[in-house]
């Protein structure tokens, strides 16, 4: 049960993609085509296809290599964050927090 | 001149984003499965485990760095073409430039 569960995700998953592929290649396409054309050069089909996969590759291994480099160097900070800077950050937000919502009360 | 035809939409760069976060989240959350220690940390994780997202200027950003990836394919192999003396781009010129392509980027 668990899976044809995932086998049929992992089917979404595929469709989902080369859908997203499919637009990108469009886009690289017009991208290309109009480099081609301001550089005064012909580019043969299977080149546009070979550089909108190739961006399209780019784009995912970049995008997992920069989110995971993000998110390592978030947790490094945190870890070397020490407790009692926490605590004190905290309290001073809460402080901003009730400062912002104190009605002044001119004197008569 | 740059037109609205020769930019990536960052509509469709933010979901191919979407689409490599949910894909490393799920990997994500099968290795720590894999791991029961791992799941003992319970609040502490909550935040690490939260959906990746980009604003506006970091798709824009993205779109554009994709633009000039594009470009200088093209540029690079172009040259290599014309060096050639010929007018066309073939495959043999952008192997030729690809290596330093990716290692530029």
């Amino acid at each position: 049960m668990e899976e044809a569960r995932s086998e049929l995700e992992r089917e979404e998953d595929e469709e989902a993609t080369e859908l997203l592929r499919d637009r990108f290649r469009l886009s690289t396409i017009s991208i290309v085509e109009a480099q081609a054309k301001k550089s005064d050069m012909e580019i043969s089909e299977p080149i546009v296809a070979c550089i909108s996969d190739l961006a399209f590759k780019y784009t995912a291994h970049r995008n997992k290599h920069l989110a995971s480099s993000l998110r390592s160097f978030c947790n490094d900070l945190k870890a070397k964050e020490i407790p009692s800077e926490r605590k004190r950050k905290k309290a001073s937000r809460k402080e901003d927090k009730a400062s912002t919502s104190v009605v002044h009360i001119p004197d008569l | 001149m740059d037109n609205a035809n020769t930019r990536f939409d960052p509509d469709l760069i933010h979901a191919i984003f979407k689409l490599v976060w949910s894909r490393t989240a799920l990997e994500r959350e099968k290795n720590e499965g894999a791991d029961p220690l791992e799941c003992e940390v319970g609040a502490a994780t909550s935040k690490k485990n939260r959906p990746t997202s980009a604003n506006a200027n970091a798709l824009k950003l993205s779109c554009e760095l994709l633009r000039v990836f594009v470009i200088e394919a093209v540029e690079r192999a172009a040259t290599i073409a014309e060096a050639e003396g010929v007018n066309k781009i073939e495959a043999t010129h952008l192997e030729r430039i690809l290596p330093q392509l990716l290692l530029d980027f």
